[in-house]
C-alpha cells in the first residue's frame, strides 16, 4: 500500500476589514510599483504579466503580487510543486480582485483593493488540525438534531448569519458520509490512545449522535415499514419548495403543499405513522422541546440515501458498535428493516402513493424499461447486491438475503450488469450528441464507491469478486480525475493491485480550505488554466486545481467545471465530511503517516 | 431484436499500388463519376467514399463533378468517411502525422461541404495501433469501420460492432467487417449477405455489407444495385444505406456488445520491414517536418519572419498522402516509388529551407559581439571568422523540448571549444568525411535548453598550436570502450557486443554475444509475409571481416566492425560518447541478396522477460512469442529489473522471442509480391543496395517506464542543428529556452500557428510513460503559461490567443464549430 506522510503546513485564510487607517501597516497606503521582470518566468501566472501592479517581497523571500485580477504568492524555495505558485482572488480570499498594494507580513501579507483591506494569514496546521477546525465549524454552525448537510446563510460570505432552521432536503446521506467519518475518527483514536481517552471519548460521542441521527430517518415518518426518509423538519421552519413533505398528526402524516406537490397533485395526501420512534432516538427531537406532532419530514427518498446509510450501518457495526450491543442490535434491526422493504416491494423503495419513489429502483422493469433504467442498471445493481451482502455482514444472517443475493446474480444477470456502466453511459452521450464529460451525474461517484468498495470487501468468490472489480474500474475514468482520496482510498482498499496518485493527494490535503463557507473563486478568467468548450456550453478546465483554488460544494459536483461558484449558490456553509471522510479514514486504514 | 442489414455502396480505391499515381488518381475521377452517375439513375441509392486527398483530385480536376458531388453530400447520399488524408497505415506513422491526416483532411471537407466525417474508415489497413482511438477521437470521430486481421489471422477481436478503447481513455465504436469490403456481382453478394446474417443474428445487432467494385476502384455496378433492389423489396431489413446511418441506429438501441482495449494485429507482418527506404523517409520527414515548424513559428513569435502554414500543409500533404498502407507498407509496384520517394524528400527539402530559414534569422539576432573583432584586416579572418585571436560563434540548437547534453559536430577542427559562459568544454577533434584539407571536424559537447540555444564559441587550430586536451571519462582498453554509465566490450571472433555493463547497478545486460548481423531466409513469403507471422529461418550468422578501435578521444570511442555475407557487407562504427547512456552505431549496409532478411539480435540477463514497443503516441508490451511486431523509434526487453533498448532512426519492424530481441534491418523481397509464381524473371528486390541508419542500444535498470528511453530515441531522431554566425550584437542572449515543461514524461509533439489563419498558435503535447501527470507549460515568446493534467498516453492540443489564454481543443484545432 502507498503511504504518504503529511506534516504541518501553511493554510490560508483571509481576514476582510474595511479600509481606514490604523488597520494595516502605513506602508501598504504608500506602495510603490516594483514588480519583478516576469518576462522569463518559467512557470505559470494566473495572471497576464501586464496586469500585475504591485509586489512586495517577504523575508523568506516569498514574493506577493498584486494585480487587478487578484493576488499571486510566488515561494521560489517551496517544498512542493503546488505551492510554487499560488492564486488568491475575490470572493473567497479578497473582497474584490482590483489590488492597489500590497505588504508582505511573515507568512502572509496584508493587501489593499478597491473596496477593502485584506489580511491573508498563512496558518501553520497538521492536516488533523485542520480536520478539527472543520469539525469544529460544523457542529457550531451547520448541525441539526445530529444532521448535517449544510446550513444557509442569511448574507453571502458571513458564518455569523447562519439561519436558525437548515432547509437542505438532503440530509440523510450526506450526515451519513459525515457519520462515517467520526466513526473512523473514534476508530483511530481508540486504536492510538485507547477506549479510555477524552479524544476517544468525545469522538465516540460525536459518531454515535450522527449515527443516531441517520437512524432516526428511518423511523420518523412513522411507516413502520423500513422506508427511509430524506430528511425532517420542525413545524414551524419554511418546508422546502421541491420534494413532497408529510406533517405528522397522530397516526396521520398529510402531504403539505409546496410548489412540487401542487404541481403533481398529492397535496393531502395521506400516510400511515402509527409506528413508534425508538426510545433510544426520540431525544433528538425530544431535547428540542419537540413531539411527533411536530415533525414533517420529507419522502420520495433515492437510493443515494439508501446506498450511504447502509454503508454508516456497514462502517457503525465494524468499528463504533463493538461495546454497544443496544445500538448494533438497533443497527441491525434496521437494516433488515429497509432490505426487507425492497425485496418485500419488487426491488423498489415504496412511498406514499404504492409505487416506487422516483429515483429508488433496482427491479428489472426499470433496468430495461426507459434509457434512464438502462442507464443506471449498472450502478443499481450493485447497488442492490451491496445491499444484500451489508445485510448479511452486519446480522450474520443468511437465508432469504443470501436466497435474493444468489437469485439476482445467477437469474437475472446482477453482477455482469455492475460491469456495464461505462459502456452505456458512453453510448447514451453518443447517441444523444453529447459529451461524456458534461453527462457524469458526479453525485453518483459515491455512490458507486459504497456500492464496490462494499461488494468488493464483503466478496469471497473469486469470480464474483473480478466482476466487481471491473465494476469498479469502470468507473474510474470519471472518478479518477478528481484525484479525491475519500473516493481513492476505498478504491485502493478494494483493488489493491491498482495505483492511486499519492502526491495528488498530498495537494489536496495540504490545500484544502479551513472553512467550508461556500464563497466562490475568481476562476474565470484565469490565464493559467486552459479552458475546453464542451457542447451546450458545457467548459471545463484542463487542470484539476487544489481545493484552496476552486469552489466550495460536496462531493457531488465536477470539480473541472469553470465556474467561480458553486450551482448550489454562496449563500450557505457546507458540513466538514468532505475533508473528514478521506482524512479520518485515509489515516485509519494507513495512507497517511 | 429488430435487426437491419445496411448496404454500404462503396469503392475501395488504392491510389498507388500495383500501379503509379497517376494511374490511382485516373481511377478516382472514373469511379467518382461513375458513382454520380449510380445517384442520378437510383434513388436510395447512397455512396460512400474515404479520404480527403480523392476530393481534392476531383476538386481540382473536374470541378463541375465536384460541384454535383457537393450536392449529393448535401442530401445525404454521397457520404463521405475517414476524416484522414488516405487510408494510411495505422501502425508506422506518428502520432503528429495522424493528428495532420485529421487536420488537412476534416478542414478540407468542412470548408468544401460544411461537414466534417464522424466515422473513421481504414477497411484496407493492414494493422491497428492501440492508440487509434484517441487519434479517430481527437479527428473528430466517434467510430470506426476495419477488416483486418481477419478472424484467422487473430479470433480473439470480435467480429461486428463493438467499443474499443485506447490506454488514454478514448473510446470508439467500431466495426469490423467480417469478410469483405467489396462485394459485388450476384454470387459474392448473397455469400457476403450470408455471412452478415449469420453475424447479425450471432450478435443480436444490425450489421453493415460493403459492396461495390474496389482496390481499382470502380464502385457498386448497375447490376450490384439492381440486383440489391430486388431483395430490398422483399426484405424490408435490408436498405441502402452509409456507415454513420448503420452507427446512428445502432446507438439508438440499447447495445450489449464485447469492449476490446489491445492493438489489432497481425495481417501483413512483413510490410513493417519491406522496402527500408520509403520508411527512412517516413521518418526523416516526420521529424524534419515538425522541427522546421517549431523554429518557424518560434521565429514568427519573435517578430522575424511570418508563420508558413500553407508550405508546412503542403508538405505535410507529401507526407500524409505516401503514409497510404500500400505505400508505406512498402508493397507497391517499384515504379511507384519513384513517386513516393521524390514527394517525401520534397517534403523534406522544404522543412530543411524552413528551419534554416528560421534558425539563420534567429542566430543573427543572438549578441555575438566581440570587442575589437572588427580590427581584423585580412579577407580570410573577417570573412571566414578565422582570426585565431577570437573564437568562432557557433549556435547549436535543440528541437526538443527536454533539456539536451550531447555531442554535436562542426566541420572545422579546434584548438579550444567553450560554452557561453566562457567555460572549457569537453571537444575532440575527429576524422572528417571528406579528404580535404585537415580531414579533422570537431566534436564537442553541448549542454541545450529545452526548445533553444545555446552559443559556443569555437578556437580556431593552427598549424602551431597545443590542442587542449580536457579529461573526460572515456577510456579504452583492447576491444573495451567505457565512460561513466557504460563499459561495453566486442567479441574479436565473432565482432558482436560481448558485454555490457551498466554501471548505474554494476551488473552485466547482456546474456549472450549479440548484434552479430543474422541472415533469415525468407523465400517462401511474398512481400506482405501473408500468413507469416515470424521470421525465424536462420541461415547463419555474418561473417566477421574485422573488428578494431578505430577512434579515441575525451569525447568519444569507436569500435568500427566489418561483417560479410556471400556479395554483400555490413559496416558498423559502434560511438561511446562521454556521458552518454546509449552506444550508438552508425550502420552502413550493401545489401545484394535476394528473399532475405538481416536482423540484429540482443539477449538480454534475467529471467521472466517483457517486449515493450514504441507505437504511434506510447508504447505496449507484447508477448515474448517471435512474432514479428511493427515498433516506431524503439523496441526493448526487460527480464527482470534489466533491459535493453534498441532504438533506430529509420527501423520499423522487430521481434522477441524469450529475452532475445531483433531488429530488422534489411527485407529484400520482391516488389509487390504476391505469392506469385515468380516467373523466370529478373526481379528487383525492395531492399536491394546500399543503405544508411543509425541505431542505438540503451542497457536500463529496472523498468522501461521509469527508463529513460523515450529521451534517447527523440535524441536519435532529433539531433541539434549547429549553425555558424558571424559577430554581430544582437537583442538576444547567448541561452535561450523558448518553452518550459515542468515534467520529462510530457513531450512537445508540435508548435505551430493555427491553421485558420488567427492569430493564434497551437501547443500540442504528448505523455510518454504511461502515467498520469500534472504538467506546468510556459511559452514566454507567446505569453502563454498554463496547467494541465494528462491521462496515460493522452494527447492534448492547446490553442493559443493573442493575450496568451490556452483553450484546449483537439486535431481540429477549434475551428469546426
Amino acid at each position: 500500500m502507498k503511504k504518504i506522510t503529511l506534516n504541518k503546513h501553511l493554510y490560508r485564510q483571509s481576514i476582510f476589514y474595511s479600509i481606514e487607517k490604523g488597520v494595516a501597516p502605513e506602508k501598504i497606503f504608500n506602495t510603490v510599483n516594483n514588480v519583478p521582470d516576469l518576462s522569463d518566468f518559467p512557470f505559470p501566472l494566473p495572471c497576464e504579466k501586464s496586469r500585475y501592479c504591485c509586489c512586495d517581497k517577504s523575508d523568506n523571500g516569498v514574493l506577493w503580487l498584486g494585480s487587478d485580477c487578484g493576488v499571486t504568492r510566488i515561494d521560489p524555495d517551496a517544498e512542493f510543486d503546488f505551492d510554487r505558485v499560488m492564486y488568491f482572488s475575490a470572493d473567497r480570499d479578497l473582497p474584490d480582485n482590483n489590488v492597489k498594494a500590497v505588504a508582505a507580513d511573515g507568512e502572509g501579507a496584508w493587501v489593499l483593493t478597491e473596496t477593502g483591506i485584506t489580511h491573508i494569514e498563512m496558518v501553520m496546521l497538521s492536516p488533523e488540525d485542520v480536520a478539527a477546525k472543520l469539525l469544529d465549524e460544523t457542529l457550531s454552525i451547520v448541525e441539526r438534531q445530529g444532521m448535517v448537510s449544510q446550513r444557509y446563510l442569511a448574507k453571502a460570505g458571513e458564518l455569523d448569519t447562519a439561519l436558525p432552521h437548515a432547509n437542505s432536503d438532503n440530509d440523510g446521506g450526506f450526515t451519513a458520509l459525515f457519520s462515517i467519518a467520526e466513526i473512523m475518527r473514534y476508530a483511530c483514536y481508540k486504536k492510538e490512545f485507547g477506549t479510555e481517552s477524552e479524544k476517544t471519548r468525545e469522538a465516540k460521542a460525536v459518531a454515535v449522535k450522527a449515527l443516531e441521527a441517520c437512524l432516526l430517518l428511518m423511523y420518523i415518518h412513522g411507516r413502520g415499514d423500513g422506508f427511509i426518509a430524506r430528511t425532517y423538519l420542525f413545524d414551524g421552519e419554511p418546508v422546502p419548495d421541491d420534494g413532497f413533505f408529510f406533517k405528522r398528526q397522530g397516526n396521520k402524516a398529510v402531504c403539505v403543499a409546496n410548489s412540487e406537490s401542487v404541481e403533481k397533485g398529492v397535496v393531502g395526501a395521506v400516510s400511515d405513522c402509527s409506528a413508534e420512534v425508538p426510545e433510544r432516538l426520540r431525544y433528538l427531537y425530544e431535547d428540542k422541546g419537540k413531539t411527533l406532532d411536530d415533525i414533517i419530514y420529507k419522502a420520495d427518498t433515492s437510493s443515494d440515501e439508501v446506498t450511504i446509510q447502509l454503508l454508516n450501518c456497514l462502517f457503525a457495526h465494524k468499528y463504533l458498535t463493538e461495546d454497544e450491543p443496544e445500538l448494533d442490535n438497533l443497527i441491525k434491526e434496521s437494516v433488515k428493516g429497509i432490505v426487507n422493504h425492497i425485496i418485500d416491494n419488487g426491488f423498489v423503495l415504496k412511498d406514499f402513493h404504492g409505487g416506487p419513489t422516483t429515483w429508488a429502483r433496482w427491479d428489472n422493469d426499470y433496468f430495461n424499461g426507459q434509457v434512464e433504467g438502462w442507464a443506471d442498471a449498472p450502478l443499481n445493481a450493485a447497488e442492490i447486491l451491496f445491499y444484500l451482502k451489508t445485510v448479511m455482514e452486519i446480522t450474520g444472517e443468511k437465508g432469504k438475503w443470501l436466497q435474493t443475493y444468489e437469485s439476482l446474480i445467477n437469474e437475472h444477470g446482477y453482477a455482469d450488469l455492475t460491469e456495464k456502466h461505462f459502456d452505456r453511459l458512453y453510448q447514451m452521450c453518443l447517441a444523444l450528441g453529447v459529451d461524456y464529460q458534461s453527462e457524469i451525474m458526479y453525485g453518483d461517484h459515491m455512490l458507486a464507491t459504497c456500492s464496490f468498495f462494499g461488494l468488493c470487501t464483503m466478496e469471497k468468490d473469486e469470480k464474483l469478486l473480478r466482476k466487481y472489480r471491473k465494476g469498479y474500474e469502470a468507473w474510474r475514468s470519471s472518478i479518477g480525475p478528481e484525484h479525491n482520496p475519500g473516493y481513492d482510498f476505498l478504491y485502493a482498499l478494494a483493488n489493491p493491485d491498482d495505483d492511486i496518485d499519492m502526491e495528488r493527494i498530498r495537494e489536496w490535503f495540504l490545500r484544502f480550505n479551513l472553512s467550508r463557507l461556500a464563497s466562490g473563486v475568481s476562476l474565470i478568467g484565469r490565464h493559467d488554466v486552459a479552458v475546453k468548450e464542451l457542447r451546450d456550453n458545457y467548459n471545463q478546465i484542463s487542470v484539476l486545481l487544489p481545493p484552496d483554488e476552486r469552489f466550495i460544494s460536496k462531493y457531488d459536483r465536477d470539480p473541472l467545471r469553470y465556474t467561480n461558484v458553486d450551482s448550489g449558490g454562496n449563500m450557505c456553509v457546507e458540513s466538514c465530511f468532505v475533508y473528514t471522510f478521506a482524512y479520518w479514514i485515509g489515516r485509519y486504514f494507513g495512507f497517511i503517516e | 431484436m429488430d435487426n437491419k442489414i445496411h448496404l454500404i455502396g462503396n469503392a475501395h480505391l488504392d491510389p498507388t499500388w500495383l500501379w503509379k499515381k497517376q494511374e490511382g488518381c485516373a481511377e478516382v475521377l472514373q469511379t467518382f463519376q461513375s458513382a454520380a452517375d449510380r445517384l442520378k439513375e437510383y434513388d436510395g441509392f447512397v455512396f460512400t467514399c474515404s479520404s480527403a486527398c480523392y476530393y481534392m483530385w476531383v476538386e481540382e480536376l473536374k470541378p463541375e463533378l465536384f460541384e454535383e458531388i457537393k450536392k449529393y453530400v448535401a442530401e445525404g447520399r454521397w457520404v463521405p468517411v475517414n476524416g484522414w488524408w488516405v487510408q494510411p497505415d495505422c501502425n508506422m506513422p506518428s502520432a503528429e502525422s495522424f493528428a495532420r491526416q485529421a487536420l488537412y483532411s476534416q478542414l478540407y471537407y468542412y470548408e468544401k461541404f460544411g461537414i466534417i466525417c464522424k466515422t473513421g474508415y481504414n477497411v484496407d489497413s493492414f494493422g491497428h495501433c492501440a492508440m487509434i482511438p484517441q487519434f479517430v477521437k481527437k479527428s473528430g470521430m466517434d467510430c470506426y469501420v476495419m477488416m483486418r486481421p481477419n478472424k484467422n489471422e487473430n479470433g480473439d477481436i470480435p467480429q461486428g460492432l463493438f467499443w474499443w478503447d485506447s490506454p488514454d481513455g478514448s473510446r470508439v465504436l467500431v466495426f469490423h467487417i467480417p469478410d469483405t469490403y467489396a462485394a459485388n456481382g450476384i454470387d459474392d453478394i448473397n455469400r457476403s449477405l450470408n455471412t452478415i446474417r449469420e453475424l447479425s443474428e450471432k450478435n443480436d445487432c444490425s450489421s453493415m455489407l460493403f459492396y461495390g467494385v474496389g482496390n481499382h476502384g470502380g464502385g457498386p455496378t448497375k447490376g450490384d444495385i439492381e440486383y440489391l433492389k430486388s431483395i430490398i423489396s422483399k426484405d424490408d431489413s435490408i436498405r441502402f444505406s452509409s456507415p454513420d446511418e448503420y452507427f446512428r441506429e445502432v446507438l439508438n438501441r440499447p447495445l450489449d456488445i464485447p469492449a476490446w482495449s489491445e492493438e489489432m494485429q497481425h495481417h501483413a507482418s512483413g510490410c513493417y520491414s519491406a522496402t527500408s527506404r520509403i520508411k527512412q523517409l517516413n521518418r526523416k520527414a516526420e521529424n524534419a517536418l515538425t522541427n522546421a515548424e517549431k523554429w518557424n513559428t518560434v521565429s514568427d513569435a519573435l517578430g522575424l519572419s511570418a508563420g508558413n502554414t500553407a508550405g508546412f500543409k503542403n508538405a505535410w500533404l507529401n507526407v500524409c498522402y505516401n503514409q497510404f498502407h500500400d505505400i508505406l507498407c512498402g508493397c507497391s509496384i517499384r515504379e511507384a516509388y519513384d513517386d513516393a520517394f521524390a514527394e517525401m524528400s520534397s517534403a523534406t527539402a522544404f522543412a530543411g529551407k524552413a528551419r534554416t530559414d528560421a534558425l539563420l534569422r534567429i542566430t543573427d539576432k543572438i549578441d555575438t559581439w566581440i570587442d575589437g573583432v572588427s580590427d581584423s584586416v585580412s579577407f580570410n579572418e573577417r570573412h571566414y571568422c578565422n582570426n585565431p585571436e577570437f573564437p568562432k560563434p557557433v549556435a547549436v540548437f535543440n528541437p526538443l523540448s527536454y533539456p539536451v547534453r550531447t555531442a554535436v559536430r562542426v566541420y572545422h577542427p579546434s584548438r579550444r571549444v567553450t560554452d557561453c559562459d566562457g567555460n572549457d568544454t569537453v571537444f575532440s577533434n575527429v576524422r572528417s568525411s571528406r579528404s580535404n584539407d585537415s580531414h579533422l571536424d570537431t566534436v564537442f559537447y553541448a549542454d541545450l535548453p529545452p526548445l533553444g540555444y545555446s552559443v559556443y564559441w569555437l578556437w580556431n587550430l593552427t598549424d602551431s598550436d597545443e590542442v587542449t586536451v580536457n579529461s573526460s571519462d572515456i577510456s579504452v582498453n583492447g576491444l573495451t570502450i567505457e565512460n561513466r554509465y557504460l563499459k561495453v566490450t566486442f567479441d574479436e571472433k565473432t565482432g558482436g557486443i560481448a558485454s555490457i555493463i551498466n554501471k548505474a547497478d554494476n551488473r552485466e545486460h547482456l546474456s549472450r554475444v549479440s548484434f552479430v548481423p543474422q541472415i533469415i531466409d525468407d523465400s517462401a513469403t511474398d512481400t506482405w509475409a501473408h500468413n507469416v507471422f515470424k521470421f525465424d529461418k536462420v541461415i547463419s550468422d555474418a561473417d566477421l571481416d574485422s573488428v578494431k578501435v578505430v577512434e579515441r578521444s575525451g569525447v568519444r570511442a569507436v569500435v568500427r566492425v566489418k561483417h560479410r555475407y556471400k556479395n554483400s557487407y555490413i559496416s558498423q562504427d559502434y560511438i561511446l560518447e562521454s556521458e552518454s547512456e546509449v552506444i550508438r552505431s552508425k550502420v552502413r549496409i550493401l545489401w545484394q541478396e535476394p528473399l532475405t532478411i538481416v536482423k540484429l539480435p540482443v539477449s538480454v540477463q534475467g529471467d521472466n522477460p517483457q517486449a515493450a514497443y514504441e507505437i504511434p503516441g506510447g508504447f505496449i508490451y507484447r508477448k515474448c512469442n517471435g512474432y514479428e511486431e511493427p515498433a516506431l523509434t524503439w523496441a526493448d526487453v526487460t527480464a527482470g529489473d534489466c533491459g535493453v533498448s534498441v532504438i533506430s532512426d529509420a527501423k520499423y519492424s522487430y521481434d522477441c522471442k524469450g529475452n532475445t530481441l531483433r531488429m530488422t534491418a534489411v527485407r529484400n523481397s520482391i516488389f509487390a509480391d504476391h505469392y506469385s509464381d515468380r516467373p523466370d524473371a529478373d526481379f528487383e528486390y525492395c531492399d536491394e543496395g546500399l543503405q544508411r541508419f543509425e541505431y542505438a542500444v540503451y542497457p536500463h535498470a529496472g523498468n522501461i517506464e521509469n527508463s529513460r528511453v523515450q529521451y534517447y530515441a527523440d535524441l536519435l531522431n532529433n539531433k541539434p542543428v549547429t549553425v555558424p554566425a558571424g559577430y554581430h550584437k544582437g537583442e538576444f542572449s547567448r541561452r535561450t529556452s523558448f518553452i518550459h515543461i515542468d515534467k520529462d514524461n510530457i513531450r512537445l509533439m508540435a508548435f505551430k500557428k493555427c491553421e485558420d489563419g488567427g492569430a493564434g498558435y497551437i501547443i500540442r503535447l504528448a505523455e510518454t510513460a504511461g502515467k498520469s501527470v500534472k504538467v506546468s507549460v510556459v511559452c514566454n515568446i507567446i505569453n502563454a503559461g498554463f496547467y494541465a493534467d494528462f491521462r496515460p498516453f493522452e494527447i492534448k492540443t492547446f490553442r493559443i490567443d493573442e493575450n496568451g489564454y490556452a483553450l484546449e481543443t483537439d486535431f481540429l484545432e477549434g475551428t469546426v464549430k
